[in-house]
């Protein structure tokens, strides 16, 4: 899901202010939104409503979006002015009905509403119908609509499940029909090599007369069995093979009712079940699970071996040892077609039941990679959402589990990761916050506040993106993931972040309010709040008499602040984008840098300095010659001149001399060490013509193509001659090693035209 | 997840190189069909075709020994009739992968009749025409493609004629599909080009210049000492080409190789050696297609089809 960016959502904060004031009831028992909280999160609060089907594939998306989409069209005239207050009955119509009900059903339940609200004209309710019917002529066929309440979770993630299974089943019911019929198959010319088929008479018959002339049926059918290499089966075979074709026949007459089922385990009492789901209520439900488990797997277990017999017969690969092995076999061995056959188990919890006596036997589950599917809610009412427990990270430190925290406030979110994993051999845990209020837009706000005050922070953690943190962990849909705290305009103008306790504070009623005239100098914003200073941090709230006031923020949730960015910071390290290490390690190498590049600068200027002497000493003898009346052809030498001689300008004879010393004297020592004798392998034509001359020195490589295996294991001599030899030229004998006898005069001019 | 699944995969099996190593070499040192040796053992290796699922076939020279050094099926045929061999194969097991080595002379002088119906036929291999312009097993001869002048046992004052153009041959024969050109002293190429052949479906002939140590070393000399006369043909659809092998050789263009009359122009240059795609027509009919009818008819079938046969002379 894209982020809007959050700029946008507050560009109208004095009329979003003013409305919100205008509705502000003083004395309902409702918490007062923090004013920027409530600003940021008026344009979000339709979004909590998505629709999603499941006819062919999955499909899902926001409700909202399609609304606008569809009431830009033509044709419409009275929704496209009323698309903010559909959208409101529509939230309330699906909140009313447990968080889903079919969008055909939500949209005549909004039309009536609408109806009785409007007070049309005759003609205007006549108008009215017809948008209303273009709407649900257009609304995606089999389409249910998914809101922000506690049951819709649930209700979502069972039926993508259940979609995946089902879908997955279909798709591989003709591999189960393809192996049956191979299995008969088998059998069937077991049949014909049956003692009938080979009855002297029937093979007559089969012969005709001429035949019958020609040929021996009594010899013919003494060889019968022969001849079509189809010997009669072992009975043990037999056995095996029809018990193959007994549980396949089964697992094809079945496998549908396997894939719909799921088993949904849960200490709260359902309000309501679905088609496919065998509910079970039990005050342990983890420790349930693990039975269910293991009882339902009995069946996977039977028509994997099934599966794996018939393959392994029809590629006639069936041997002794595969008995011990078949015997062994577990539900690991499912393979990508074949995960429909794991039993579906979903755990429903809270957070605070499973950590309170369950804790152990849910990570044990974990641990064992168990692949069962947990749904653990977590009420905004908890503790454990203000003091900022993690049960997905401690389940994420198993490494196996694919983990998604979100909130009801992104079913979106909660759509697109059951679709993704629903069919995962690994436990999936969706930990998912919601708030519990009759009303879905005051519940929605709230889950919304707690994502970008950073309570209840969105990740995943996908351990098939890879085998590190930073790759596993995703933290990107949470409202700008770089900074600590997103930034939005205060009610002074100014960007300012927003943080947990700004968020808290609107959760909490009761809060002290300060009077309009206050000390501003003892007064600080809660993100700028240090304890040592003795100042007071105070948010933006909204009063009893419906004005903007400064709330006074307690030490309780100063803290709950300071321990909620700690936990982001963690998440933001975990997932690479404020990694500390990385930071000071990229500030040690560029101190480095910067004292190497000071170093060079001195070098660079001290050879500045040389040059420039060298040239005054050098124009001073010229000078000084030409005035003493000496020979100009004769060398000139400086001792201190000798390693920038090249930028001097020498008289012929002087370089006849130089190249007559370097003739005699060995080769520089630098030049020996940087060019090393090298293969270009690619090129290699695997000729043997290097080989023959050294086979220690050059050998092949698993493309059979030569290298250098080791220079040191011949002569220099050696190296020329193969490259002198090679066809494709690709050996480069580089210069001779020190101490290397072979290498004259001679051979290195050979060698030349190869370097 | 620790997946316990492979213990229930068939026995797989994978190839390396050593898989298709038989018998050391015996060709000399230097010699170029050292470089197509390699190269058909690494496809085969790459491609992991089973050794029991490919067939080497040759005529007679030394190219045609090539079948003793690759450890798969193999059929060292008479003089000239190594296509013949390997079109019967294919006729009757069309699922096995065919390679055919043959020289210049095996191919364009005795076995030239075999040589122009197996064009025709375009029955799916990858024939591999090893030309080093001389009869080198025989120490010495002229062979159809040894250039005029060049002095031989036979012709110890020069060869009076103008050699065969191999190439030019091939894009004349009706429904050719596939006709390349490489030289044995680019790996890089020879690879790419003989995979590319057994990666078309029909006929793919290649000819390989192929330098003799001993006899016709000076042949290629002065492509091989200034790699711009080797003209590069590249394209698309053509033999891919890398970094390797643009860095030898760098004169290149591109050559469509749907384009015949353009691949009739650059086989006929004498100022180059082209090498490449010349053409490729995937639209050719194959013979196989004909001749593999039935071959999955079981024993009972073929006898019922013989009584039917028979019956018909019933009286």
């Amino acid at each position: 899901m894209t982020e809007r960016p959050h700029l946008e959502l507050i560009s109208d904060y004095e009329s979003a202010w003013q409305a919100f004031v205008s509705k502000a009831d003083p004395n309902q028992s409702e918490p007062h939104m923090a004013a920027p909280v409530f600003d940021l999160l008026r344009s979000r609060t339709f979004d909590s409503l998505v629709w999603l089907k499941l006819d062919q594939e999955p499909r899902y998306g926001v409700f909202a979006k399609w609304l606008a989409h569809m009431v830009q069209q033509p044709g419409f005239q009275i929704l496209t002015t009323r698309c903010d207050t559909v959208q409101r009955v529509a939230m309330n119509v699906v909140h009313q009905h447990n968080g889903s009900l079919p969008m055909n059903q939500v949209l005549e339940h909004v039309a009536e509403a609408l109806r009785m609200q409007l007070e049309l004209s005759e003609p205007g309710q006549k108008r009215l119908e017809e948008e209303f019917q273009h709407l649900h002529d257009a609304t995606p066929a089999g389409a249910t609509l998914y809101g922000a309440h506690p049951a819709a979770s649930e209700k979502m993630i069972l039926m993508l499940i259940r979609a995946a299974r089902v879908d997955a089943y279909s798709s591989f019911r003709p591999r189960i029909a393809a192996l049956i019929s191979a299995l008969e198959n088998i059998v069937a010319a077991h049949h014909l090599a049956s003692p009938e088929s080979r009855n002297t008479v029937s093979i007559e018959k089969n012969l005709g007369q001429l035949g019958s002339n020609l040929i021996d049926a009594q010899k013919l059918s003494s060889a019968t069995s022969h001849v079509s290499s189809s010997l009669p089966i072992q009975d043990s075979r037999r056995v095996r093979i029809e018990n193959a074709l007994s549980d396949l026949r089964d697992l094809l007459d079945a496998g549908l009712g396997q894939a719909e089922k799921i088993h949904v385990l849960t200490s709260q009492v359902k309000d309501q079940a679905t088609d496919s789901a065998v509910i079970s209520i039990h005050p342990e439900p983890v420790r349930q699970a693990k039975h269910v488990f293991d009882e339902a797997v009995a069946y996977t277990v039977r028509c994997l071996k099934a599966i794996r017999c018939a393959e392994l017969e029809m590629s006639d690969g069936y041997k002794s040892e595969h008995d011990a092995r078949l015997a062994s076999m577990t539900w690991s061995s499912c393979r990508a077609g074949e995960r429909f056959l794991i039993p579906a188990v979903l755990v429903v919890a809270s957070e605070a039941e499973l950590r309170r006596e369950q804790l152990g036997m849910f990570l044990e589950c974990v641990a064992a990679g168990l692949p069962l599917r947990w749904l653990v809610r977590q009420s905004m009412d908890d503790k454990s959402v203000v003091e900022g427990q993690d049960l997905g990270i401690l389940a994420a430190s198993h490494r196996t589990p694919y983990v998604c925290r979100t909130s009801l406030g992104r079913p979106e979110m909660i759509a697109q990761t059951t679709t993704q994993v629903a069919l995962n051999l690994e436990p999936v845990i969706w930990i998912v916050a919601h708030a519990e209020h009759e009303h879905s837009d005051i519940a929605f706000s709230m889950t919304e506040a707690a994502i970008w005050g950073r309570l209840t922070p969105l990740y995943t953690y996908d351990p098939s993106c890879g085998s590190d943190w930073a790759s596993r962990l995703d933290i990107s849909r949470n409202p700008v993931p770089e900074l600590e705290w997103p930034l939005i305009p205060n009610p002074a103008g100014e960007s300012a972040p927003l943080t947990a306790a700004d968020v808290l504070q609107s959760f909490r009623s009761g809060s002290q309010m300060l009077d309009p005239d206050w000390n501003e100098d003892l007064l600080v914003p809660v993100v700028h709040f240090e304890e040592k200073a003795r100042q007071i941090p105070y948010t933006w709230m909204v009063g009893p008499d419906r004005q903007r006031l400064r709330s006074v923020v307690t030490s309780d949730v100063i803290q709950i602040g300071t321990d909620r960015l700690h936990h982001w910071h963690q998440l933001q390290e975990l997932t690479g984008y404020r990694n500390r290490h990385a930071q000071a390690a990229a500030e040690r190498a560029r101190t480095e840098a910067r004292i190497e590049f000071a170093a060079q600068a001195l070098e660079l200027q001290a050879q500045i300095d040389a040059a420039e002497e060298i040239g005054a000493r050098k124009a001073m003898t010229r000078l000084a010659r030409v005035l003493l009346d000496v020979d100009l052809n004769e060398p000139v030498m400086f001792e201190k001149a000798k390693p920038l001689v090249t930028l001097q300008e020498p008289q012929q004879n002087v370089m006849d001399a130089t190249a007559e010393q370097e003739e005699k004297a060995p080769l520089p020592a630098e030049l020996e060490l940087d060019d090393d004798a090298f293969i270009d392998t690619p090129l290699c034509t695997s000729c043997h013509e290097c080989i023959g001359v050294n086979a220690l020195m050059f050998q092949y490589d698993d493309n059979k193509q030569a290298y250098l295996a080791d220079a040191a294991a011949g002569t220099y001599a050696d190296l020329v001659k193969a490259a002198e030899k090679c066809p494709a030229k690709c050996i480069h004998p580089g210069a001779p090693r020190p101490g290397d006898k072979t290498a004259t005069e001679a051979v290195v001019a050979r060698a030349a035209p190869f370097r | 997840m620790m997946k316990t699944d492979w213990m229930f995969e068939p026995d797989s099996r994978h190839f390396v190189l050593e898989d298709y190593e038989a018998a050391l070499a015996r060709w000399c040192p230097g010699c170029g069909d050292h470089a197509v040796l390699n190269a058909v053992q690494k496809l085969c290796r790459d491609e992991q075709l089973p050794p029991e699922q490919t067939v080497m076939v040759s005529g007679i020279g030394c190219s045609s020994r090539f079948p003793h050094y690759m450890k798969t099926y193999g059929f060292h045929g008479l003089h000239g009739r190594a296509l013949p061999v390997a079109c019967g194969v294919r006729s009757r097991r069309p699922e096995l992968n065919i390679f055919v080595s043959t020289g210049d002379g095996d191919c364009c002088s005795i076995g030239t009749a075999h040589w122009i119906h197996a064009l025709r036929y375009n029955m799916n291999m990858v024939v591999m025409m090893f030309d080093n312009r001389v009869y080198g097993l025989t120490k010495n001869q002229t062979s159809p493609t040894s250039p005029k002048g060049e002095s031989s046992n036979t012709h110890p004052q020069g060869a009076f004629l103008s050699p065969l153009n191999p190439i030019s041959v091939c894009l004349s024969i009706t429904n050719a599909s596939f006709v390349a050109q490489t030289v044995d002293w680019n790996p890089v190429h020879l690879y790419e080009t003989i995979r590319a052949g057994f990666e078309h479906q029909g006929l793919a002939f290649i000819r390989i210049f192929q330098r003799c140590p001993h006899f016709t070393d000076h042949a290629f000399k002065e492509f091989k000492d200034e790699p711009e006369k080797v003209l590069l043909m590249t394209h698309e659809r053509g033999i891919p080409v890398n970094d390797t092998v643009k860095r030898v050789f760098t004169n290149s263009m591109q050559h469509d190789p749907a384009d015949i009359d353009q691949a009739h122009k650059l086989a006929r240059r004498d100022d180059v050696l082209p090498i490449g795609l010349f053409l490729r027509n995937d639209q050719s009919e194959r013979y196989d297609e004909y001749t593999k009818r039935g071959v999955n008819m079981s024993n009972g079938e073929k006898l019922s089809a013989l009584n039917r046969e028979l019956d018909r002379f019933a009286i």
